[in-house]
């Protein structure tokens, strides 16, 4: 069924383009994989599905769940189950990560219309989550992001997509920070929360986290827009032939 | 340890100025004191039109009406304005068609300077402009500048040839009622440079004044005028020297800086009035206002100093940024030795959307000198997501001295940002450590890491003036490099 | 006006004696206020604070005493001490006038203590703020009504804090002049919790001098919440004095305030000391605030931080002048200032004055300060995990005033704060 449909999406940072006409469609339970080299465009299809202001949107539609994204504030595509693992994670001094996950859980409920969230469920849904992505209850009691190293951060946020379980999740280059350890068992969390009814979307520049989490489709995206889609092996040829190569160019 | 850092400390004490020479020339002096009709004396022996009297004696009858300030954090002795001389000119002399009419001995002492008028600055590609107590000597460079409509001149020629510039801008950014120095400028200024950049054009030289007092018991009081039309350019340099006197000098300069649309000046001073001997006796008593409109959009104004000089030191090059998308920069690094008192800073006045400025002041207090930060910025109502930066340092180099630092920031905006950060302390242990582990001796050490606080504000220099700064900040270093 | 306050002063002398008996330190301070007047705005000090409201008034000497509402207590929630004391109006309730323990520990209002052990209270009154340092310090002394005094023997530990309330509410222009002194002795150790408030309708102008003495090794904490409505005005005076090991902090929630000034002064008068003055101010309409912080290192080895926080709506003004002057023979020192601030609205303005006096070489003073704007990066952080704009924007602020208080261990007077501090960003 499908999720997100993305049509001929132009975006442009201070008046410049950026993203020009790009093209995908996703469906629930599919994962799919975005490569291609810096500074064609990737983190800013990110930033632009969730609505990063400053991202002007100047042609072109996304339907989530069947409904226009465009549309929406930034934190409604949050509650309607879009979830960026950013590449970049912002640090919040004096905002503890427990009374933030906390808050976030029940404005989630409430869009839902459903009761707070009571303390035993959220003190089990965070054990739950934490074990399985492997953060340790230090980072918990600390300030969102405050201080926290490259890897830790990267982890924090796939803590946060394990509390929240949404329906799409974009992983932003999720690989960069993490140790191989680390990488393994991030990796092992997503592909336990990977379902009939969600779906990825992996930006990445290495075929080893593909190694881990198999994409259903992987895409090469080039100057604002897809130039090649195919299945895992298109990664697998990127990896040895290199973009060049790849995007027929030599 | 401490040995060794009181007799580098000592040692730099000690040095002796080493422009401390005074030159044997004829001066034309007016009467001591102070009243209408000495500025009717300065007007007329300048041979000034009727506006620029009127002027004078408009500034001259407000300075009466003003008491001395006191706000700053300087002990200024009593200045009894009656007993200076408001006019000295080497005599006979009122301008120099060919450099070979120079006195000869007024040629030494720019040479003395390390200013020879002519060649070498055409080969450095400076054009000077020196001012010898207070008549402007010669121009260089003219033929290079006139090509491109340049003008740059003393004051007293451009108030003869170039009216209606001066008219429109004179006073137009520090007005004679500003304060009381100001005031007194605007009353008795005796000569100075002018500048004029037309639209579009970029100065291809540096533009260069040399400032020198050295008649006794004079005041000295340029004015500059500097103006960049839109799309212009400008680098201008400042030097200024004074002989070593036991009694104190008065200097009150006042420079105002205009930058049009997108029009850009940097204005660049080393300034080494003689700061008195280690007792603390004589000097220079350096009152200066330096202020910069950046008046149309997208213009720039660049201060930078390096102020080693003077006894006691009072000035804030300022810029006001009026004009939308406007930047404005300030770059101080200020020495303070002995007895030298210095209060000095910057005021940034935030009028225009979008502008943005940035502060870095380093200030070094040796011996028993006290040295004093004071800067002011201020966003108005429509500064709209305007900027500042503000780093200022403060190093502290024997117990005897004071550093201070009295900011003001106040914003009358939701969309500005302020940051504002300043340090005080000594040269930290772990560094000296560190590079004495190297190899490097106490006062090499000591030496080098100044220079590295400096460097900030030193490479902001133009080349041609780097060098001579580096040298300035080391007169105070020198005892200590082995 | 002057005239009019030696007037006031004349026909309430009597008055004044009969429940202070200050004598000296009246005359004295009427004799300094009268010489000095109301510090106007040209002096640097009083720059950011007009007093021109208060000189246009006629205040009265106020002597409407009142019984403690009992409503008053549910505000506190929690923070109900065994040691409270409770004023009106600036007059202590009259059901608490002091109480002294076996150990040596006497808390009470000035006035009662005074009455019984004079010797105790003259020892310290006017010896922190000896030279009545402005025109208010002075018209304090002369005009000194009630406050409340606190006396901690040698190596006594108070367990409990101890609460010290006033709230103001009176409908005519009345003079409010609260004297406090709080003594601890070598190693004694407490902490004050102080709650201010007023109500909408009050116009009274109180104007309070605290002094305290630290012995050596002495800790003192004080916490104190200051919400003021109506059209209220306050002058916040405290001169502390502290002896070598002490260790004074001092943290100030402030929720608004028509007309609010908070001047504090820290004298560090041994070897190493610490004091640590911490604000966080959050202010909207016309509120104005205006906070002073002068620390004096008059000794080496000693250790001074101030840190302040604003968040600006409204039309409000918001000012923080931090002073730290570091005397010649103090080496060793360390100072840190902070001051940053939020503006939220077109119409709000703030000045910061972070100074540094320094003659000594050997230390480390360092200052910051900033003012700006919600980081727009953490609010879109906050927003893409689904939080709205208002509550994104409620925890960031909400965090970023809270950050000063850190360093408190009162968990109880935290959670007050915390959520005074949401209430009144919710109302905006
Ligand atoms: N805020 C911005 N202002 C101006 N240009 C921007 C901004 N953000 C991104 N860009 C530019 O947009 C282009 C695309 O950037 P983007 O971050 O989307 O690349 P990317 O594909 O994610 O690269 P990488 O693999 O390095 O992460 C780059 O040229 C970048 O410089
Ligand atoms: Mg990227």
């Amino acid at each position: 069924m499908e999720l997100i449909k993305i049509r001929d999406l132009h975006v442009n940072i201070d008046n410049k383009e950026i993203l020009k006409g790009f093209d995908l469609n996703i469906n629930r339970g599919e994962v799919h994989a975005i490569m291609g080299p810096n500074g064609t465009g990737k983190s800013t299809l990110a930033s632009a599905l969730v609505g990063k202001p400053d991202y002007e949107v100047t042609k072109g539609e996304v339907i989530f769940k069947g409904k226009d994204l465009l549309e929406m504030e930034i934190e409604e595509r949050a509650l309607e189950g879009l979830f960026l693992a950013f590449q970049y994670p912002v640090e919040i001094p004096g905002v503890s990560m427990i009374n933030f996950m906390k808050t976030v859980v029940d404005a989630r409920r409430e869009y839902r219309k459903e009761e707070p969230i009571s303390p035993v469920d959220f003190l089990k849904l965070v054990k739950r989550s934490s074990e399985l992505v492997g953060i340790s209850d230090k980072m918990k009691g600390r300030a969102v992001n405050e201080g926290f190293s490259g890897g830790e951060k990267k982890k924090n946020e796939i803590f946060q997509m394990a509390m929240l379980q949404p329906d799409l999740a974009i992983l932003d280059e999720l690989d960069s920070g993490l140790d191989i350890d680390s990488l393994k068992q991030v990796a092992e969390a997503i592909n336990k929360l990977r379902n009939e009814n969600n779906a990825f979307l992996i930006i990445t520049h290495y075929q080893r986290l593909l190694d881990y989490i198999v994409p259903d489709f992987v895409h090469i995206m080039n100057d604002g827009k897809i130039v090649k889609s195919g299945d895992k092996d298109l990664a697998k040829e990127l990896e040895s032939k290199g973009y060049d190569d790849i995007m027929g160019l030599n | 340890m401490e040995e060794v850092k009181n007799k580098v400390i000592d040692e730099l004490s000690n040095k002796d100025y080493e422009f401390g020479f005074t030159t044997d020339i004829e001066m034309e002096l007016a009467p001591k004191g102070l009243n209408e009709d000495i500025v009717r004396f300065i007007s007329e022996k300048k041979g000034e039109p009727q506006w620029m009297l009127d002027y004078r004696l408009k500034a001259y009858r407000h300075w009466l009406t003003l008491k001395m300030p006191k706000w700053g954090h300087l002990d200024i002795p009593k200045i009894d304005y009656q007993d200076l001389s408001y006019f000295a000119a080497p005599k006979n002399m009122p301008k120099y068609e060919s450099l070979d009419e120079v006195d000869p001995e007024l040629l030494d002492t720019f040479n003395k300077l390390g200013i020879p008028l002519e060649e070498q600055k055409r080969l450095t590609g400076i054009a000077v402009d020196a001012v010898f107590d207070s008549v402007s000597v010669k121009t260089t460079f003219q033929e290079t500048l006139k090509e491109l409509d340049i003008i740059f001149c003393s004051m007293s020629d451009a108030i003869k040839d170039h009216p209606d510039l001066v008219k429109k801008y004179i006073g137009s950014v520090v007005p004679y009622t500003d304060n009381y120095f100001a005031s007194l400028n605007a009353a008795v200024f005796s000569d100075g440079s002018f500048c004029y950049i037309p639209k579009g054009a970029r100065c291809p030289v540096e533009l260069s004044t040399y400032f020198r007092i050295n008649t006794a018991g004079t005041g000295q009081f340029e004015r500059t005028l500097i103006i960049a039309d839109e799309g212009a350019y400008v680098s201008y340099l400042e030097g200024c020297t004074a002989p070593q006197r036991d009694e104190n000098q008065l200097h009150a300069a006042v420079v105002e800086i205009i930058a049009e649309k997108d029009a850009e000046v940097k204005y660049s001073t080393v300034q080494n009035w003689y700061p008195g001997d280690k007792d603390g006796k004589g000097g220079i008593y350096n009152f200066v206002t330096k202020r910069a409109i950046c008046k149309g959009n997208g213009s720039k104004v660049s201060w930078t100093q390096v102020e080693t000089g003077s006894a006691i030191t009072w000035k804030y090059p300022s810029t006001i940024l009026k004009g939308d998308d406007t930047i404005a920069e300030f770059y101080s690094v200020a020495v303070t030795n002995n007895h030298q008192q210095a209060d000095t800073g910057s005021k940034m006045i935030h009028l225009g959307k979008n502008s943005k400025s940035t502060i870095v002041s380093k200030g070094i207090s040796l011996g028993k000198s006290q040295n004093t930060y004071r800067g002011m910025v201020k966003f108005g109502k429509n500064a709209h997501n305007s900027r500042n930066h503000s780093q200022c340092d403060s190093l502290l180099m024997g117990d005897k001295c004071g550093a201070h630092t009295f900011p003001y920031i106040k914003v009358e905006n939701n969309t500005g940002i302020v940051e504002h950060e300043a340090t005080t302390s000594k040269i930290a242990d772990d560094q000296l450590n560190y590079l004495k582990q190297r190899g490097l001796g106490e006062e090499q050490a000591v030496s080098l890491l100044v220079n590295g606080y400096a460097k900030e504000v030193l490479k902001q220099l133009p080349m041609e003036f780097a060098a001579e700064a580096t040298k300035l900040l080391s007169i105070s270093m020198e005892g200590s490099v082995g | 006006m002057i005239d009019y306050y030696k007037e006031l002063f004349e026909k309430n002398k009597e008055n004044l004696e009969s429940g202070l008996q200050l004598e000296q330190i009246r005359q004295q301070g009427l004799k300094d206020f009268v010489r000095m007047g109301f510090p106007g705005n040209k002096m640097e000090k009083w720059k950011n604070f007009s007093t021109k409201s208060i000189q246009k008034n006629r205040y009265e000497l106020n002597s409407i005493e009142e019984r403690t509402k009992l409503d008053f207590f549910s505000k506190l929630s929690g923070l109900e001490s065994p040691n409270t004391i409770i004023f009106n109006n600036g007059h202590c309730s009259y059901d608490f006038q002091i109480e002294e323990s076996k150990n040596g520990v006497i808390f009470g209002s000035i006035k009662a203590v005074l009455a019984k052990y004079p010797e105790k209270v003259l020892k310290y009154f006017n010896k922190a703020n000896k030279q009545n340092l402005n025109g208010f310090n002075a018209m304090n002394s002369a005009f000194a009504q009630d406050g409340f005094f606190l006396y901690v023997p040698e190596n006594i530990k108070i367990d409990f804090p101890v609460l010290v309330t006033q709230n103001y509410n009176i409908d005519s222009y009345q003079l409010i002049n609260n004297r406090n002194i709080i003594v601890l002795e070598d190693d004694a150790s407490c902490e004050i919790v102080q709650i201010e408030s007023s109500e909408v309708g009050n116009k009274a102008f109180a104007n309070n001098i605290t002094e305290s003495f630290l012995g050596q090794n002495a800790q003192l904490t004080i916490n104190k919440l200051q919400k003021y409505l109506g059209n209220t005005i306050v002058i916040e005076s405290s001169f502390t004095k502290q002896k070598s090991g002490s260790n004074y902090s001092c943290n100030i929630a402030t929720i608004g305030g028509n007309k609010l000034r908070n001047d504090i002064h820290v004298k560090l008068e041994g070897t190493n000391c610490f004091a640590n003055i911490n604000g966080g101010f959050v202010l909207d309409e016309n509120n104005e605030v205006d906070n002073n912080v002068y620390i004096d290192h008059a000794t080496p080895d000693c250790d001074s931080n101030q840190n302040f926080k604003g968040i600006l709506d409204g039309k409000s003004k918001g000012a923080f002048t931090g002073y730290v002057l570091v005397r010649q023979d103090s080496q060793r020192t360390n100072a840190y200032q902070s001051n940053n601030n939020i503006v939220l609205s077109e119409k709000a303005n703030i000045s910061t004055n972070p100074f540094l006096e320094i003659y000594a070489d050997d230390v480390k003073c360092s200052h910051g300060a900033s003012i700006g704007r919600l980081d727009q990066n953490a609010m879109f952080y906050l927003r893409a995990r689904g939080l709205s704009e208002e509550k994104s924007k409620e925890l960031l602020l909400s965090a970023f005033a809270m950050e000063v208080f850190k360093d408190v261990t009162n968990t109880k007077f935290k959670e007050v704060v915390s959520k005074e501090i949401e209430n009144k960003l919710l109302k905006d």
